[in-house]
């Protein structure tokens, strides 16, 4: 799972009322920029790659490639399957959204909690849960019904956030106008949590090009699995295929300009501080409770059931040697924790650009780290292997390499939850410190090292339970001989080894999936950008 | 005839009774004010009015109908009440014609009265701007046009001044009241602006911890508040004691006359005097007292000083202080002695409590 990060760009700092206080900063420090501007080629290479590869295969082989029915079919699977799942998602996320954020529900707190655990369980897991109990559930039905049961958080999210951040007064104003609750709904609340509900529903589809591991075990055939398999086979084809599936995901990340340039949400007054009104539920009550227990108990109640159900039958019959369980998870967090490291390294000075006075150059330098975004796992591991193995092949399957990708991958999540805090620290506070007197030293270690290290911390944090939830890179780019817990897991779940396979899944969502859930509330009630993070 | 009445109403959030039986009529085509300081209960009586909130007991009606009873509630599409809110809250999706429009069944006349009320706005040109393109106050008066588009028997404005810039206040009060007046409307303003509240409306409610403390014209409000703390809520004040009898009441600016006969001679009470009712001069006069600047507030038009009586006449008093109002003099500066006396009647109430209550 890339890229599953707002696309929603934060943008700190704007001070309606003081002015930009940008204009504090008259000089760019410029070894930031340096930095940033080596950051960013680092993060240009897959696409990089992926355009040499393709150079190497020639046009008239890629267009023999890419001319034939499996192409059309790989494109006619995924339009298919974007358009069920985001539509799915889409209705659960905002009616979910609003039942929580706007109704009487009784244990809202309680609610608001469990409707979003199912984003921080791995779509492969959820996958195999549904597999090992339904076996039917395959195709376009099962990877329908399990993608938009893992990925309606993404939707819910920022719906959530932006229904709580609609000013009451709009929709009380629309009341006296003469309209009832529904086109009130319809006419006002609607227009104004769109572009969070588009966000989420593009996250989504960014999520779908991306996934390989559910698609796999479900036997739904993606581009992402197509490459997969070609991959082992015909290089060439793997490559032609990378570049349509990149440019699908590209065409999706510019489908967020267009939600940012239309979306007219801003307030024009100053923000209301009073919370919008909860509607009684009534006869409803019952319904609505109904659903939300149905819509839980299918996306969180199925995986961890099945899971618990296979751990406990694995205890008299396949039980992996407890010492196997252990090497992987300490590969697993060893690489996890290294590529952590990195990208939290990579992502400050590009953070720091948000608190300097910006130009044209700047701002594309910033958004050009946010194409990788669109580059799925799986290129990201083609085109590293094809780097490693015709010019570096000393890095052939080490776990540099590994550890390389992962930063690659994860890096936008580091740089939002950076920037989030940055924009926390922004330089009137710096100023303020020079002006008490202090060093820029002094201000640097006393202002804004203890301002920004929430965000540092969770930056390390979220691209070490990314990385440790990955699957498709991972398989790849896995050094010879070295086991991690998710390539553990997908050995023995290929050989439908269910049981075997439980207690490694078991482990990822433990260290993983569970922690993230806490950190992304917590980013989330910091930085009011729920959406920004997720598995 | 009454637009609104409101009678007994009571109001609560749980167990925190905000209103307490509220009593109000507000007379067709009128701009009544509620004032009242934070926490008082002004908005929330506004918003039961609206239909927002609901009430405990009591009723609210508007043109005759009861829209808020106990037993009954109409839900706020269906009471025709406009309402303003206070930053306006404008449709930030909508232009401001389609703000405008928001409320307008769709037909051949919506086009003219649209074009209509932002020509009575004096927004025409501005009809394809989105609400974050106007100033603060462009956006209220599209509220208003907002407001005003369906007719409504009654319009209500919660704070709606607040938010704006203090250059801008004074200039958007006036177009509103303008267009208000013009357009005959019956309009509730909500407000915690004493100055707004007395200089845009034809009637006052004061609103004091969930009860109307005193309800009249602006003037009657101003000079002849209820009890002494409504007449410094109302504006600056000197409160001073005085002994009432058939010669005027006696205090220490000399024998001043009631603006109305007192109930009972030889009665202790407290007297009113506003700060315009001090007349501040360099030179001795007749019945004047002695006393000293200590500090100048200047104001361009106006100077409010701060006075200390020298008194010798009630020597067992601490000195007496005094808030005065007068035209700026080159004379008037902290240290110079000056002597005052009081113009015109003063409004007084019976002393109640002990007599240490002196003064502002």
């Amino acid at each position: 799972m890339a890229g599953l990060l707002s696309v929603e760009t934060v943008d700190p700092g704007l001070d309606p009322v003081l002015g930009s206080p940008r204009r504090i900063f008259r000089r760019r420090p410029r070894w930031i920029v340096a930095i940033s501007i080596v950051v960013a080629g680092l993060l240009l290479l897959p696409l990089v790659f992926l355009i040499m590869q393709a150079r190497l295969v020639g046009g008239e082989d890629l267009k023999r490639i890419l001319f034939r029915q499996l192409t059309l079919d790989l494109l006619r699977n995924t339009v298919e399957l974007a358009v069920l799942v985001t539509a799915a998602c889409a209705v659960l996320g905002v009616g979910a959204a609003w039942c929580i954020e706007r109704t009487m529900l009784p244990g809202r707190r309680v609610w608001a909690v469990l409707i979003v655990l199912p984003a921080a369980v791995p779509d492969f897991i959820v996958g195999y849960a549904w597999h090992s109990i339904a076996p039917s559930m395959t195709g376009l039905k099962g990877a329908a019904i399990v993608m938009s049961l893992a990925l309606y958080p993404l939707v819910y999210l920022p719906v959530a956030a932006a229904l709580r951040r609609v000013d009451p007064a709009l929709e009380e104003t629309a009341r006296s106008l003469g309209c009832g609750p529904w086109t009130t709904f319809r006419r006002v609340t609607l227009p104004q949590i769109r572009p969070a509900m588009l966000g989420g529903c593009l996250v989504v589809m960014l999520a779908l090009l991306a996934e390989f591991g559910a698609f796999e075990i479900l036997n739904f055939q993606t581009f992402t699995t197509a490459i997969f398999t070609e991959f082992r086979v015909d290089q060439s084809a793997a490559s032609a295929l990378a570049l349509v599936l990149v440019a699908l995901a590209i065409v999706v990340l510019a489908g967020d300009g267009l939600i940012a340039g239309r979306g007219r949400v801003s307030r024009a007054g100053p923000a209301a501080t009073r919370p919008a009104g909860r509607r009684r539920l009534d006869v409803m009550m019952i319904p609505t409770l109904g659903a939300l227990t149905v819509l839980v108990g299918l996306s969180l109640g199925v995986p961890i059931g099945t899971l618990i159900y296979w751990l406990a039958s694995s205890q008299h019959s396949t039980l992996p040697a407890a010492a196997t369980l252990a090497s992987a998870t300490f590969a697993t967090v060893k690489y996890a924790a290294g590529a952590a490291a990195l990208a939290t390294v990579a992502a400050l000075p590009v953070a720091l650009l948000t608190n300097v006075r910006r130009t044209r150059g700047l701002k594309v330098l910033e958004r050009s780290t946010l194409l990788i975004q669109a580059i799925p796992g799986v290129v990201v591991a083609l085109t590293l292997v094809f780097f490693s193995v015709r010019y570096a092949y000393s890095l052939y399957q080490t776990s540099t390499l590994l550890i390389f990708a992962y930063a690659l991958l994860f890096f936008p999540l580091a740089l939002v939850c950076i920037r989030g805090s940055v924009a926390q620290a922004p330089p009137r506070l710096t100023e303020m410190g020079r002006s008490l007197g202090r060093r820029p030293f002094a201000v640097l270690t006393r202002v804004t090292v203890p301002l920004i290290a929430p965000g540092l911390i969770s930056a390390f944090s979220l691209v070490f339970l990314s990385a440790v939830t990955e699957l498709t890179a991972t398989l790849v780019l896995v050094p010879t001989g070295t086991q991690t817990l998710s390539t553990q897991f997908w050995a023995y779940q290929s050989n439908t080894s269910y049981g075997a396979a439980a207690p490694y899944a078991a482990m990822i969502v433990a260290i993983a999936a569970v922690p993230s859930v806490v950190i992304s509330f917590w980013f989330a009630r910091r930085t009011g950008a729920a959406g920004a993070v997720l598995s | 005839m009454s637009v609104l009445e409101v009678r007994s109403l009571r109001a609560a959030y749980g167990v925190n009774q905000v209103l307490h039986g509220i009593d109000l009529d507000v007379p067709s085509g009128s701009i009544t004010a509620i004032l009242g300081p934070s926490g008082s209960g002004k908005t929330t009586l506004l918003r039961v009015i609206a239909g927002f909130e609901r009430a405990r007991s009591g009723t609210v009606s508007i043109a005759g109908q009861v829209v808020e009873s106990p037993r009954r509630h109409v839900p706020p599409e269906r009471r025709r009440v406009g309402y303003v809110a206070q930053d306006g809250a404008l449709f930030p999706h909508l232009s401001v014609a389609r703000n405008v429009a928001f409320g307008l069944h769709r037909g051949a006349g919506r086009d003219t009265r649209v074009a209509e009320l932002l020509a009575l706005v004096g927004l025409t040109a501005f009809a394809g701007r989105y609400p974050h393109e106007l100033s603060g106050g462009q956006q209220q008066r599209v509220a208003l046009a907002r407001a005003l588009a369906g007719s409504p028997p009654l319009v209500l404005l919660d704070e709606p001044f607040a938010a704006l810039d203090a250059s801008l206040r004074s200039e958007v009060r006036r177009d509103i009241t303008r267009i208000l007046e013009e357009t005959g409307t019956t309009t509730v303003l909500v407000t915690h602006d004493q100055d707004e509240a007395l200089s845009m409306a034809g009637q006052v409610a004061v609103l004091r911890a969930g009860l109307i403390a005193q309800a009249g014209s602006p003037a009657q409000i101003y000079q002849q508040p209820a009890d002494p703390e409504l007449a410094q809520f109302l504006g600056e004040a000197n409160l001073l004691p005085a002994q009432a009898g058939s010669a005027g009441l006696k205090c220490a600016l000399g024998t001043l006359s009631p603006a109305f006969e007192p109930a009972v001679p030889d009665e202790s009470v407290m007297v009113l005097i506003r700060p315009e009712q001090l007349q501040v001069q360099a030179t001795a006069a007749p019945d004047a007292v002695l006393a000293t600047i200590t500090a100048v507030e200047y104001h361009g038009h106006e100077a409010l000083l701060s006075l200390t009586v020298t008194k010798e006449s009630a020597a067992d008093h601490s000195p007496l202080t005094l808030r005065a109002r007068t035209r700026p003099q080159p004379g008037f500066v902290p240290g110079a002695e000056v002597f005052v006396c009081v113009a015109g009647a003063v409004h007084a109430w019976p002393a109640r409590g002990p007599a240490g209550l002196v003064s502002s």
